[in-house]
């Protein structure tokens, strides 16, 4: 009988250890996502100052070093460019409204102006994702643990309570 | 390269109604009919092909110019804004985009344009042979320096060209100043048009910039370009010949008189440095030889 009820607590408590991983997860895709952004911005703008590369091998080449979340979407991005798809729709399922908006201007205005013009777009891009990615990083240092040891006590007082 | 940034309209027009290699120009314009120079003479196009009448045309938005312009630039008009701000933008194959837009300015000189209103396709034609007349002019005792002339679109480019090709094969050092990356086209470091073998090519910058910085590196025993427009090409040239580099060259009139009223010309015709003026014009179609005249503007070849 008590094994039976250790284990009701302790499966409980696992439930709830992976529901508080998973909004610790959401928070931690989202920073990732944004600082990835940061970064891509941070290249582009070098490239295009200096190497002056076409866009696509620039998107090309530094997409393997982002996350899947980004790398599907410079991927898709190209494929629009190339005239291989319509439309350039992201997914960016993890955004709000506002941030996706952000993101697919960003990257809409990539390769449509001279290179002092463009740089300065950019910069006004990553000011922008700077803000939601300081938010975000605040958001995890603050909540990412709590979400795991409220999700294992929360899983472990519903055990207690079923028993 | 080209069709794929062209409104589908017209491009499927261009493929199922006419014959792709005649379409010399095509000319984009926002929210105006569609224009073609077919053969050599100006249409509108319409659904249907050819059409002598602007409401049966398709007519081109201004999305369709920006995107053109964009796309032709592969999405990055950053890399292509040294061209842009010259007015034109070279693709693959050695299709010249003309652009028009508002320009921006900065401290004087022009930055970039912006906002852009139409867009001139022009087509290159690869015409083998089509130079041998100007190479029998040019090449008879000796090789001479010669000023091919003609208004724009009467084949210039392509005649010059075809004698890159046929002097090429005389084993000289041949320096090609592509300005405008027009007459061999290279892209991704290979020839799109054959302008023959020994020809070294400096694409993409001023004549001025090219004939020094050529004839410093490359000792050319002749220099091949297009388009000599102002003075400071004028100065290129004259630097070059009394350096002893043969110089063959393209300008844009139709009349020795022309010519003489182009600014700072006469210093060029003073010196008596082209003892070759070959005169083209599309009497006949793009490329109809005209009358060819001595150093001295002496007609020595009269057009039948």
């Amino acid at each position: 009988m008590i094994v039976w009820a250790v284990a009701l607590v302790f499966g409980f408590s696992l439930l709830g250890l992976t529901v508080g991983a998973h909004f610790s997860m959401r928070i931690k895709v989202r920073r990732k996502y944004f600082e990835d952004c940061i970064s891509l911005i941070n290249s582009l703008e070098g490239e295009v100052r200096f190497k002056q590369s076409k866009l696509t091998e620039i998107l090309l080449c530094e997409s393997e070093r982002f996350g899947a979340e980004l790398k599907d979407n410079i991927h898709d991005f190209i494929r629009f460019i190339s005239k291989k798809s319509d439309a350039f729709a992201p997914k960016l399922a993890h955004l709000t409204k506002r941030e996706r908006s952000i993101i697919t201007d960003m990257f809409s205005v990539l390769g449509t102006y001279d290179t002092d013009t463009q740089v300065m777009v950019l910069e006004n891009f990553k000011g922008k994702i700077d803000e939601l990615y300081n938010s975000e990083k605040q958001r995890e240092s603050k909540y990412c643990s709590s979400y795991i040891k409220l999700g294992v006590l929360v899983g472990a007082a519903i055990g207690i309570l079923v028993l | 390269m080209i069709e794929k940034y062209l409104p589908i309209e017209v491009s499927e027009v261009i493929k199922s109604r006419l014959d792709e290699n005649r379409v010399y120009e095509l000319r984009l314009r926002a929210n105006m009919p569609v224009c073609i120079n077919y053969n050599g003479k100006y249409y509108y196009l319409g659904k249907n092909g050819l059409s002598d009448r602007a409401d049966n045309a398709i007519l081109s938005s201004s999305d369709d110019v920006n995107n053109l312009v964009v796309g032709v630039s592969e999405r990055s008009l950053y890399a292509v804004n040294n061209q842009l701000v010259n007015g034109y933008i070279t693709v693959e194959g050695g299709v010249r985009i003309g652009v028009c837009g508002e320009t921006v300015r900065q401290d004087g000189i022009v930055k970039t344009i912006k906002d852009f209103t139409s867009v001139n396709i022009r087509f290159p034609h690869e015409i083998r042979g089509c130079g041998l007349t100007a190479y029998n002019f040019i090449k008879d005792t000796k090789l001479r320096n010669a000023l091919i002339v003609s208004p724009p679109g009467a084949g210039k480019t392509t005649i010059l060209r075809d004698l890159c090709r046929h002097i090429s094969k005389e084993n000289l050092n041949i320096l090609l100043v592509d300005e405008r990356s027009e007459i061999a086209a290279v892209c991704n470091r290979k020839n799109q048009l054959d302008v023959g073998n020994g020809v070294d090519i400096i694409s993409n910058c001023s004549k001025s910039y090219a004939f020094e910085y050529g004839i410093r590196s490359m000792r050319p025993d002749l220099i091949v370009t297009d388009e000599l427009i102002g003075e400071r090409d004028y100065d290129a040239v004259l630097e070059a010949c009394f350096g002893g580099v043969k110089v063959i060259a393209s300008a844009h009139a139709s009349t020795p008189e022309e010519l003489y009223m182009r600014k700072g010309f006469d210093k060029l015709f003073a010196s008596k440095v082209f003892s070759r003026y070959i005169f083209l014009s599309d009497r006949l179609g793009p490329g109809t030889y005209e009358n060819v005249y001595d150093g001295d503007m002496k007609c020595i070849y009269y057009a039948p």
